[in-house]
């Protein structure tokens, strides 16, 4: 599974490749705003914070024109948020948070009670993706949260594809094992009524 | 094993997919976003203007070329080297004041584009300005140091020059560059907003140039 794009992007990447340098087109940087919105929530864990990135984002990438050295668009636009979050952390004078939720171990497949195939729900989702190791994170949300291809994840982070791959398994293994660590982010409550 | 694992770690990014897709950017984000866009939109539209009025007066602009091919070198088209000549001058006058408004630049600009105040968060401070120096063309350079070492930053006026061939091409803060050494000397040159901006120096190193580009060009 070293270099295979993601099953979901094929389609998206066949019609779209990257492309060589070129300007980002300030009419079509709006169409990513929803990815952006995702992948920014998902790297600050809150939703208020979330829309003021993406607002710098695109006021800093929209103030003069860019260029765009390699991948597309939305991988430049990713690499320019991910630039701000570091930023607005580095201006709050506090570092970003890598806390390791399970450092005494590395989690395999998710054990007990946490079902894949369960609904998520969105907002506790992202405040456990954030509380990621940097790197780890930064890979989950360019694959699973963007929409890139491990190809263009690997372009945007400046990683080998090979990495991407590495970080990616690791990360969505932690994010199992703390859903299955909180149960109650995708169990209905149990009811208190007897019928 | 690793098969299994695979396919679980496809399950648990599916799941998040499934949930991250069911979040849009709310309608005021949108707003904002739009908002953005049309503030950067003049620069666009003047642009646009610009290449209108080229289009409607081709036959003028045909003659002018003819005149620049027939007499290349021309004061109405100097080359970089030219510009590189000009930012390695010492300063006639003493340097800009940083901006009040903005301490990111100094007082000093070509055509509205100012140039920055390095001193703001490199240990480079403006030392000196002087007004032309560029045939046919409207030019400044400010002069920043450190210690002994000395940049000159030149910025053009009008349209972006010919870009020297030979160069070599870098980034620098996401803009494409061209790297030149002109005696003893070296010449970074690229755009911004449609002029030539120049930095040479006989005393600093690429690097130290690059970093200079990109202070004020990266996202």
């Amino acid at each position: 599974m070293a270099t295979r794009p993601a099953p979901h992007l094929v389609d998206v990447s066949a019609a779209d490749p990257p492309a060589g340098p070129h300007r980002l087109d300030p009419e079509r940087a709006g169409d990513h705003v929803d990815r952006l919105f995702r992948a920014a929530w998902a790297m600050s864990g809150r939703r208020e914070d979330a829309e003021d990135l993406v607002q710098e984002t695109y006021a800093r990438v929209l103030a003069k024109p860019r260029w765009v050295r390699q991948g597309d668009d939305l991988g430049y636009l990713l690499r320019v948020l991910r630039n701000t979050h570091i930023s607005r952390l580095r201006a709050r004078a506090r570092r970003p948070v890598e806390v390791a939720l399970d450092a005494t171990a590395e989690p395999g497949a998710p054990r007990g009670g946490w079902d894949p195939e369960a609904a998520l729900d969105a907002r506790a989702l992202f405040e456990i993706i954030a509380q990621l190791p940097a790197d780890f994170r930064d890979a989950l949300v360019a694959v699973d949260v963007a929409g890139l291809s491990y190809r263009e994840a690997g372009a945007a982070l400046r990683v080998r594809e090979a990495t991407i791959t590495t970080r990616l398994h690791r990360a969505r293994a932690r994010v199992a094992a703390e859903l299955t660590r909180a149960p109650t982010l995708h169990d209905d409550p149990p009811s208190e009524s007897h019928a | 094993m690793p098969d299994r694992d695979d396919a679980t770690s496809d399950q648990i990014g599916a799941a998040i997919r499934a949930a991250s897709e069911q979040v849009a950017a709310p309608d005021h984000l949108r707003a904002r976003i739009a908002s953005e866009r049309l503030r950067a939109a003049p620069s666009r539209r003047r642009r646009h203007r610009t290449a209108g009025l080229a289009a409607a007066g081709a036959a003028l602009a045909a003659v002018v070329l003819l005149v620049l091919v027939l007499a290349p070198g021309s004061p109405a088209n100097p080359s970089v080297a030219e510009a590189a000549e000009a930012a390695l001058r010492p300063p006639s006058a003493p340097a800009p004041a940083v901006l009040p408004a903005d301490p990111r630049f100094v007082d000093a600009a070509v055509e509205g584009l100012r140039f920055p105040n390095y001193a703001y968060r490199l240990p480079w401070q403006a030392v000196g300005t002087t007004a032309g120096g560029v045939p046919g063309r409207a030019a400044r350079t400010v002069v920043y140091a450190r210690g002994s070492a000395r940049v000159g930053y030149t910025i053009v006026g009008g349209r972006a020059l010919e870009q020297p061939a030979g160069a070599r091409e870098a980034w620098a803060g996401g803009v494409p560059v061209r790297v030149q050494r002109r005696a003893g000397a070296v010449v970074v040159s690229w755009e911004r907003d449609g002029h030539t901006c120049v930095l040479a120096s006989r005393n600093a190193t690429v690097a130290q140039l690059l970093r200079f580009v990109a202070w004020h060009e990266g996202a």
